[in-house]
């Protein structure tokens, strides 16, 4: 493994994706996991499914629209959501099935030959590009930034909303910017695991140091150490299996947050 | 003695519906307030109309002599234990600390040496600063309440409002938050929704049965065949 990292630039390219995707599941996957927002997330990657569609479409990096779409689905929920909107359910349901339809129907437009779009629902690491790679360095610093100046504020939010709403913290804001920032996450996350499998690696590794740690920021730290067993371990085997790496990286994640549940049982 | 809250023929309650209606009082600063009433009669959609988390339909509502929206940051909220997230990594010191937060944002406001100290200072009052280090989820019924009127306070609130602090803790816990907030109301006004009819012993200095509309407002020395009353339908002295 370590011949082949040296050896191919797509491997080390593998490595710094699945780097860069475990520092922002640590960070965004703690969030959503205590603002119980895994069905939303589920939501706002489907969505971005449309955007790689339309990528393919006008000819420009699927990324970039999936971008586009993962942030103002996420912002339409924000809005349903502020204004208490009971129906908020539906419309992440909704939202999760037009962003897949219009994908597709972008995807039936497009000139030439089907583009491959099982590497975007269910990720290819190896297939991230120079290219990728840099969008994807710049969208988790822009995360990691955001949530290290405001992680006063999120831990009050987490805790408890309606009191920083008292103390006259903008709250509405806030989420705004933590639902933009799961958009961004998603998008770092599509080539290494896929829109599908995204869901595994925002949910397991939180929820695993969930039970080891007693700080929020330990949480983040812990889950970081655990994405990037998760990942990595999941590339690796990947490679000697010859397996596709996302799935591997799913069942991983499944499989590692299971044994989580066991030793925390044990510890007790 | 000037006064802490006005309120004048309000009208509130969830999309159309008028949960409370007409409801009229007037509290002096320094006093303690005990709201009470059945399941269901508004006394949380009170208090949180006061606090402005939810609007009002009609009516007027002033705190300390100015329009409530404006005066949130004056007031100091101690919700129902089961409002807040429980099994979130925090501290006791770190939970003190997020009164702290109060600008539009806070970026870069991390806990330094400055503000764990007030934070400890406020635990002392609250008899809480050998628990700082403890998570949230590790304390009692009765030690989590303090921690939440500690936060509470932590901001220096003119007014104290306190949502059922004694639901779900033990006889000694209730007996040492009453005892807690009776030397705070040296320093603020207070108001609480309660349904624990005990506390109209404890340094109450108003009592107010809501029902929809305001059934009882006046001295808390009230006997308790007119409780009873009260209680069974809703009638009262007005």
């Amino acid at each position: 493994m370590i011949d082949a990292f040296l050896n191919y630039a797509f491997i080390r390219n593998a490595v710094f994706a699945l780097i860069l995707s475990s520092i922002v599941c640590a960070l965004i996957g703690v969030i959503i996991s205590e603002k119980k927002m895994i069905m939303l997330t589920g939501s706002v990657a489907h969505t971005a499914y449309g955007g790689v569609g339309l990528g393919f479409l006008i000819g420009v990096n699927p990324l970039l629209t999936a971008m586009l779409f993962a942030v103002l689905s996420a912002l339409i929920i924000g809005y349903f959501k502020s204004r208490g909107g009971k129906k908020s359910d539906e419309l992440i349901a909704l939202l999760w099935s037009f962003g897949m339809a219009l994908g597709i129907l972008f995807v039936y437009f497009t000139k030439g030959y089907p583009p491959d779009m099982q590497t975007y629902l269910f990720g290819n690491v190896l297939t991230v590009t120079k290219s990728d790679l840099i969008l994807m360095a710049v969208l988790t610093l822009i995360v990691a930034f955001v949530i290290i100046m405001l992680f006063s504020d999120c831990k009050a939010l987490l805790f408890d909303e309606q009191f920083l709403t008292l103390r006259g913290v903008k709250t509405k804001l806030l989420n705004y910017i933590i639902l933009v920032l799961i958009s961004l996450s998603v998008v770092v996350l599509i080539k290494s695991v896929g829109i599908i499998l995204s869901l595994a690696l925002l949910s397991a590794p939180s929820a695993a140091s969930a039970l080891f740690a007693k700080r929020l920021w330990a949480r983040m730290t812990l889950s970081f150490v655990f994405s990037l067993i998760i990942t990595l371990s999941g590339l690796a085997l990947s490679h000697f299996l010859l397996l596709p790496a996302g799935a591997m990286i799913a069942i991983i994640a499944a499989t590692f947050y299971a044994l989580s549940l066991i030793i925390a049982k044990i510890k007790k | 003695m000037s006064l802490a809250l006005e309120v004048k023929n309000l009208y509130a309650g969830y999309n159309n519906t008028s949960i409370i209606q007409n409801v009229s009082l007037s509290l002096c600063e320094g006093e303690f307030l005990a709201i009470i009433g059945p399941n269901g009669s508004g006394k949380t959609t009170f208090l949180k109309t006061l606090l402005s988390l939810l609007p009002l339909q009609s009516g007027e509502i002033k705190i300390l002599d100015k329009p409530h929206f404006k005066m949130t940051q004056k007031l100091g909220y101690v919700p129902q234990s089961a409002d807040i997230n429980r099994d979130f990594p925090i501290s006791v010191l770190e939970t003190v600390a997020t009164a702290f937060n109060k600008n539009p944002l806070n970026p870069f406001s991390f806990l330094n040496k400055e503000k764990k100290e007030r934070a400890l200072c406020v635990l002392e009052k609250l008899e809480l600063s050998d628990l700082y280090k403890k998570n949230v989820n590790e304390l009692s019924g009765g030690q989590l309440q303090r921690l939440l009127i500690a936060r509470a306070i932590a901001s220096n609130p003119r007014i104290l409002i306190l949502d059922e602090p004694t639901a779900s803790v033990d006889p000694a816990s209730r007996e040492h938050i009453y005892s807690l907030l009776n030397k705070l109301q040296s320093e603020t006004t207070i108001i609480m929704v309660t349904h624990d009819l005990f506390s109209l012993s404890k340094g109450i200095t108003k009592l107010c049965f809501i029902n929809g509309d305001l059934k009882y407002f006046g001295n808390p020395d009230i006997d308790k065949d007119t409780l009873f009353s009260l209680y069974s339908n809703g009638e009262g002295t007005k």
